[in-house]
């Protein structure tokens, strides 16, 4: 049996240019993450049509294309741009489900497990995510759902490393006296010193 | 404990993407690269300039003047999708008659009038005129009268009875559209972009070319369309046939049924008739009596020539192409 080599993210890129169709097995490799990023931030529905929309402009910007390794970041890049048309859908699913606690948007694999295991922590970082910038919020999602770095981050959104920095300090910042005022409400709450018992 | 890595569980359980996502978006890229590989083998191009366009380019009103200049668009397309009721003689014929378009490019010009009586107007738009390709992936050319009114001034008492200035659109159905830009910009339109014309009929949840014919031989078999005889129109025989209202599936969709009058020996489309109610501003309705004639319909030979006329490229190879996105990208025009 003959095994054929595998080609880098960036040697199909490069034949691309002039054999399109070699543009194919970067779809193949990485429809599953991009999807799965969008899905995460903007539910199923806005994932599909938002998936499709970032390898079509993909191929179609691959010229321009800066990456040095994997290509994946450069299409978060591309999907966190996107993100952009959507921002306010973003925001209202984010504050329904933070104020709900149940998420409309997004399919589960095990639905029954998840809405009971991951709700209410979920539904808490869906209120902080809603009260953030959204340029804030793409770097933060962009750190903690693609995993990207903050190099890559500063490359995929074209800003300074340092204003990555800086927004995601100010989101941990955001993040911690957003998480630990509900933990202690959550906390009075339970043990009846909230005026109430 | 760093916050930001508790985001890393958010939504962990996503379930991944479904087959059929999969399976759409992979056809969406097989139409772009086809878009690419057919410019270049079927015309001879040098390579369009690529750059970005920012969001400033919103106009806001656009999608309300074209959809003025849709009318007729609209009026097409419901004759193009509302079924036709199976009756016995003409239509029957007419199914059996209709050519399978496939190899070929359909050229149509029509010419579209509006009449309206509040306000009191009647409008005669230059002629519309297309290309389509009926060969996947479906690819088409559209010049076409929208009216020339500034924004300040969307009020659908206006655009009805306003004057119009030629556009011009391209690209695949079900793809994104390419829009022509005096002088010589050609803009990439997404169809999330405020600025995508809504060319619905033509670039959505087709199957098919855009094309009366083909949907019209489709539609015979299980619709709802009256043939209601041989009539005379502008001294020639015709056959007319009458579509009523659809309870789905049209925006506008006209309140009154439609007349179709067709050639009765090729059943190709002379003149639609009918009625809409436009609704353009959000506000004011107003009741405009459409009609539109084609000028030309015919199937021409798939030549490179031909081919050429499909596409929007082609028709402008020096154009500057603007695109929507691209980060770390400068414009190049």
């Amino acid at each position: 049996m003959v095994m054929e080599p595998v080609q880098s993210d960036l040697d199909c890129l490069a034949l691309s240019l002039s054999e399109p169709k070699a543009f194919e097995p970067i779809f193949d490799r990485h429809f599953g993450a991009v999807h799965r990023y969008l899905h995460r931030r903007v539910g199923r529905d806005l994932a599909d049509e938002l998936a499709a929309e970032t390898f079509a402009l993909a191929f179609e910007r691959r010229a321009s294309c800066r990456a040095s390794g994997s290509v994946l970041p450069w299409l978060f890049g591309i999907a966190t741009n996107l993100l952009h048309r959507c921002w306010r859908a973003e925001r209202r699913q984010l504050r329904a489900y933070g104020r709900s606690g149940v998420d409309l948007w997004v399919d589960y694999e095990d639905e029954a497990a998840a809405r009971v295991d991951s709700s209410a922590l979920d539904a808490q970082l869906a209120r902080v995510l809603a009260a953030m910038r959204p340029r804030q919020r793409d770097a933060l999602l962009l750190y903690a759902l693609a995993d990207l770095s903050y190099e890559e981050i500063s490359l995929v959104l074209d800003v300074p490393i340092g204003t990555v920095r800086s927004w995601l300090h100010r989101a941990r910042d955001v993040a911690q006296r957003a998480l630990t005022s509900e933990l202690d409400l959550s906390r009075l709450a339970e043990s009846g010193a909230d005026g109430n018992g | 404990m760093d916050e930001l890595n508790l985001f890393r569980d958010f939504r962990s359980e996503a379930a991944p993407a479904r087959w059929e996502a999969r399976r759409r978006a992979s056809a969406r890229l097989a139409d772009v690269i086809d878009l690419e590989r057919s410019l270049e083998h079927a015309v001879d191009e040098r390579p369009a300039r690529v750059g970005i366009v920012r969001w400033a380019m919103k106009r806001p009103a656009y999608v309300g003047l074209a959809s003025v200049a849709l009318i007729g668009a609209a009026a097409t397309a419901l004759f193009l999708n509302t079924p036709w009721k199976a009756s016995p003689g003409f239509l029957e014929r007419a199914a059996a008659a209709l050519p399978t378009p496939k190899g070929r490019i359909l050229h149509m010009k029509t010419e579209l009038t509006t009449t309206s009586t509040d306000p009191p107007c009647t409008v005669t738009f230059r002629p519309d005129e297309s290309w389509a390709d009926q060969t996947p992936p479906y690819r088409f050319r559209y010049t076409y009268t929208t009216p020339d009114v500034p924004p300040s001034e969307i009020d659908t008492r206006v655009l009805v009875c306003a004057g119009g200035k030629q556009e011009e659109v391209g690209g695949p159905v079900n793809a994104r559209l390419v829009e022509f830009v005096p002088p010589n910009t050609l803009v990439n339109v997404s169809p999330f972009s405020p600025n995508h014309p809504s060319f619905l009929p033509l670039t959505q949840n087709q199957t098919h070319a855009p094309d009366p014919v083909t949907t019209l031989r489709a539609a015979i078999r299980t619709g709802r369309a009256h043939d209601e005889g041989s009539t005379t129109l502008h001294g020639s025989k015709v056959e007319r046939i009458r579509i009523d209202p659809s309870p789905t599936g049209c925006i506008p969709c006209p309140p009154q049924p439609l007349y179709v009058y067709v050639d009765p020996d090729t059943f190709y489309p002379v003149e639609v008739r009918g009625v809409a109610d436009l609704n353009l501003d959000g506000v004011h309705v107003v009741r405009v009596e459409l009609n539109i004639r084609y000028l030309t319909y015919e199937y021409l030979p798939r030549t490179a020539a031909n081919l050429a006329l499909t596409n929007i490229r082609a028709q402008h190879p020096n154009a500057c192409l603007k695109d929507f996105w691209g980060p770390g990208s400068k414009p190049a025009c």
